[in-house]
């Protein structure tokens, strides 16, 4: 059985999980569900000279960090795809909570040596990424602002990922301390994804319907430029999907496509630097992850005929 | 870390003739269509795993 699974397996055997079939249900939900990240700590287990198998804990731990998180944030965002839709409110926000104390749980009961620091890391993401959710959603609009929501919101889980991967992989704490950075730097690349992403969908998402402030938006919104005060009329019409496209047009020819992949790079030769300054037994995994998030702007440097630069 | 301001004013004054910035440009002068042709390989969504 892959170690995903035998993660997943760990969560559903759980004392607490054979009790409770609703959180039994979202746990065997998760299996259909593997983002990128819940491979973070497979990653770093395997960088730091661990065998995959170690990384068990901190994937299951993980996981259930991840699902309390997502289901927390669909409510703050009231997000139609959100799982308290069937559950209900109420009973979403506890089922959350039971996901955030299961994943405490795995990693306090696990046979690493770190044991306690790893519960206190999963902790700690929690309680940041708390923090950055509700900065998100007072929508504040300046660059200030939005890049200390996303310190907070998004780089926590992604250092965790890592950081959980290195202890369990056997690092010593200062390894998995560097690794904890170099993955809070990829949250932040992760974040500027996602605004792409959300920001260029169609039919507008809750982004555009909601009055929040992605990168994208932030940058069209916020910097004088000739389409400024078109682009803040065809926003407020975004569920139109002529003033979408139209907004979405704009996003381009101001320049706030090329910013947020600006940011990218930035970030890319960031990650790439630290990463070399890392002594890992095995550098590969997340080299290769470095690649692959940056393939993406690549392409679209190649799509629009330009080089893409030798050095970041 | 340059601010927003400042990079639409560096991309847009000096077009072609600082490294990076010619291919930023591009990006800027490219139609939508081009942009979202490419759309499905930028969303890295790392947070997609709402269970429903």
């Amino acid at each position: 059985m892959e170690i995903y699974q035998r993660a997943i397996q760990a969560l559903l055997t759980h004392p607490q999980t054979l009790e409770w079939p609703a959180l039994a249900e979202l746990c065997e939900r998760a299996r259909a569900h593997r983002p990128i990240a819940w491979d973070f700590s497979l990653l770093a287990a395997e960088a730091v000279g661990g065998k995959p198998e170690a990384a068990i804990p901190a994937v299951g731990a993980l996981t259930c960090a991840h699902m309390a998180l997502i289901m927390i944030d669909d409510l703050l965002d009231e997000d139609p795809r959100g799982a308290y839709h069937q559950l209900g409110t109420g009973r979403a926000a506890n089922l959350a909570s039971a996901l955030s104390s299961l994943g405490l749980d795995i990693l306090l009961s696990c046979k690493i040596n770190e044991r306690e620091r790893a519960a206190l890391a999963l902790n700690e993401l929690m309680l940041r990424t708390a923090y950055g959710q509700d900065l998100d959603i007072q929508n504040a609009r300046t660059e200030e602002a939005y890049w200390a929501v996303t310190k907070a919101k998004s780089s926590p889980y992604f250092g965790t990922g890592l950081y959980l991967g290195a202890l369990c992989g056997g690092a010593k704490l200062q390894l998995a301390d560097q690794l904890q950075k170099f993955g809070e730097l990829f949250g932040e690349i992760m974040q500027i994804h996602d605004d792409l992403n959300d920001c260029l969908a169609s039919p507008a998402n809750v982004d555009w319907l909601q009055g929040r402030s992605p990168l994208p938006i932030l940058f069209a919104q916020e910097v004088a430029h000739p389409q400024q005060a078109r682009f803040i009329q065809m926003r407020g019409q975004a569920s139109n999907p002529a003033a979408l496209a139209e907004a979405q047009a704009i996003l381009v020819s101001c320049g706030a496509i090329s910013y947020c992949v600006n940011e990218l790079m930035l970030r890319q030769g960031q990650a790439e630097r630290l990463l070399n300054r890392i002594r890992l037994t095995n550098p590969a995994p997340l080299v290769k992850l470095l690649a692959d998030s940056i393939a993406p702007v690549q392409h679209l440097f190649a799509k629009v005929g330009a080089d893409f630069p030798a050095t970041l | 870390m340059v601010s927003m301001q400042t990079f639409y004013t560096n991309l847009f004054s000096t077009p072609g003739t600082h490294g990076n910035l010619s291919g930023l440009l591009r990006i800027a002068r490219a139609s939508l269509k081009e942009i979202l042709a490419v759309r499905s390989e930028l969303a890295w969504d790392a947070w997609a795993a709402t269970p429903q």
